[in-house]
């Protein structure tokens, strides 16, 4: 049949098209992962997109990415905003993948799934209102958030309480993107994800 | 045919536990009060999760009361994307190779693949609707070739490539957990197998299949075919599910058993044959 060999072509065409895309796009780097990632690179190589972390999190923090994330799709992930990780003691996600692809932490400062950058623009306690939220929520207070006190210009009585945020110790939970009290003209603090940080290191 | 029905019926245990195998890797899902298609929505509170219950996961991974199983397909392509080797990684994957090299490799594609049931389905539909294709367009061995291509593919490109397209994916975990994935490679699969040819990607371009049939070339259960009773009339290999060749060596007396890794024993052949020729019997 003629029409049938055209239609074998089409769907060649499909499945083509859907492996050059998932191969060209790479990994989307500005998906948040889940608590024992390494790197992205390592993330994407191990991961078999089986799902068990997304079952296992009694939060529902975790969720599929979407197909045009590459070879990124299927892939667990974190919207911080919508539902942030709680950094469970016993991290059932972890414990859940088969291939390790998620591992090697055992307390809750040890995962560094990315780090919280705040957009000092936006921010409103560079604005000088008390606002603390983000200090206040984070689950290593006084470890990965501080607050660095700085006065107001032209105002000898007033103190900024500016969260400060150690890249170090900071797991990139995005607890405190959950709770930002600023959403306009956008949220101002974000993680910058594992992917993110090797790609501006390669840049600069 | 309508007169003697004295064999087992296969197809229709085979349709329940293919059924059965779709459906049960919801259970725990409903039992966690969580949504299909992964529309669930946490809070500030710890809740139950699927993985509480004795069984979940999906078909590339699952626990059962904290035994860890995984897809030896995936896990081959994982070793190769990542160049590393898991040891929880291979204890998972043991009890499945044991239980399908005992078995017969593709019993897996013949029973428990969500997408041999679809193409079972759509040959269905594609009766009704008399659309004609072609029975056979591509040698089944070919998918041998994909899965090696698959394992080269993620080797090079370090991410598990058929894991990124598989079509079983879309079907079981889009209903566990709202995968997308392998969306588009479905739908590829029902276009060529509605106007192409006949159980082309089962037959012939499956990677996972094509592992299988590599691990088929062993297992206890077989097609064994009494050559007595055979009157060569061929209408087991009309109704095979795999491919017609495969019957050939034991319906010309060549052989006592249907030999070929790619039998997934379907049983269409047992229940086709009408002078009961043949039988699935232990040992080779």
């Amino acid at each position: 049949m003629g029409a049938g060999k055209y239609i074998a072509g089409i769907a060649a065409v499909l499945v083509a098209a859907e492996a050059a895309g998932s191969v060209v796009a790479g990994s989307s780097s500005e998906l948040l992962r889940p608590p024992g990632i390494q790197s992205e690179a390592d993330f994407i190589a191990r991961c078999i997109k089986c799902g068990k972390c997304i079952e296992a999190c009694p939060y529902a923090a975790l969720h599929v990415a979407g197909p045009l994330n590459g070879s990124a799709a299927g892939t667990p992930c974190i919207d911080a905003r919508e539902q942030a990780c709680r950094l469970c003691a016993d991290f059932p996600c972890v414990a859940a993948c088969p291939t390790d692809a998620l591992r090697d932490v055992n307390k809750r400062s040890d995962p560094h799934m990315g780090y919280a950058r705040i957009d000092e623009e936006v921010c409103i306690a560079y604005k000088g209102y008390r606002c603390e939220v983000c200090y206040r929520v984070c689950p290593l207070i006084d470890e990965a958030i501080t607050l660095d006190f700085q006065s107001m210009e032209r105002d000898d009585i007033h103190t900024k309480f500016i969260p400060t945020i150690s890249k170090h110790d900071c797991t990139g939970c995005g607890l405190c993107v959950e709770r930002c009290a600023v959403s306009e003209p956008y949220v101002p603090i974000r993680i910058v994800t594992l992917a993110e940080q090797a790609k501006e290191q390669t840049r600069s | 045919m309508e007169e003697k029905k004295k064999s087992f019926p296969f197809t229709i245990v085979r349709h329940i536990v293919q059924v059965i195998v779709l459906a049960v890797f919801l259970v725990p899902v409903f039992f966690a009060g969580w949504s299909l298609f992964g529309g669930t929505v946490g809070g500030d509170n710890a809740m139950g999760t699927p993985a509480d219950v004795f069984f979940y996961g999906s078909l590339s991974s699952s626990s059962i009361f904290g035994i860890n199983l995984l897809d030896p397909f995936a896990f081959l392509q994982y070793v190769v994307a990542s160049k590393s080797l898991a040891l929880n990684a291979l204890l998972a994957v043991l009890p499945v190779l044991v239980f399908y090299g005992l078995i017969r490799g593709r019993a897996f594609c013949g029973w428990t693949c969500p997408v041999n049931l679809l193409l079972e389905i759509i040959d269905w539909i594609r009766l009704k609707l008399k659309i004609k294709v072609e029975e056979r367009v591509l040698p089944r061995h070919a998918k041998v070739y994909v899965a090696a291509g698959v394992l080269v593919l993620s080797l090079v490109l370090s991410f598990p490539v058929f894991e990124a397209l598989s079509p079983i994916s879309f079907i079981n975990k889009g209903l566990i957990f709202g995968s997308l994935v392998g969306g588009i490679t479905l739908l590829a699969v029902i276009l060529v197998e509605l106007f192409w040819g006949h159980r082309v990607w089962c037959r012939a371009l499956c990677p996972l299949g094509g592992f299988y049939e590599v691990v088929g070339k062993v297992g206890l259960l077989n097609v064994a075919i009494d050559n007595e009773t055979c009157i060569g009339c061929n209408k087991c290999k009309k109704a095979c599910l795999c491919d017609p060749e495969i019957l050939d060596a034991p319906v010309a007396g060549e052989d006592v058993i249907v030999r070929a890794g790619d039998c997934m024993l379907c049983g269409k052949c047992i229940e086709a044959c009408p002078v009961e020729a043949l039988s699935i019997k232990i040992g080779r």
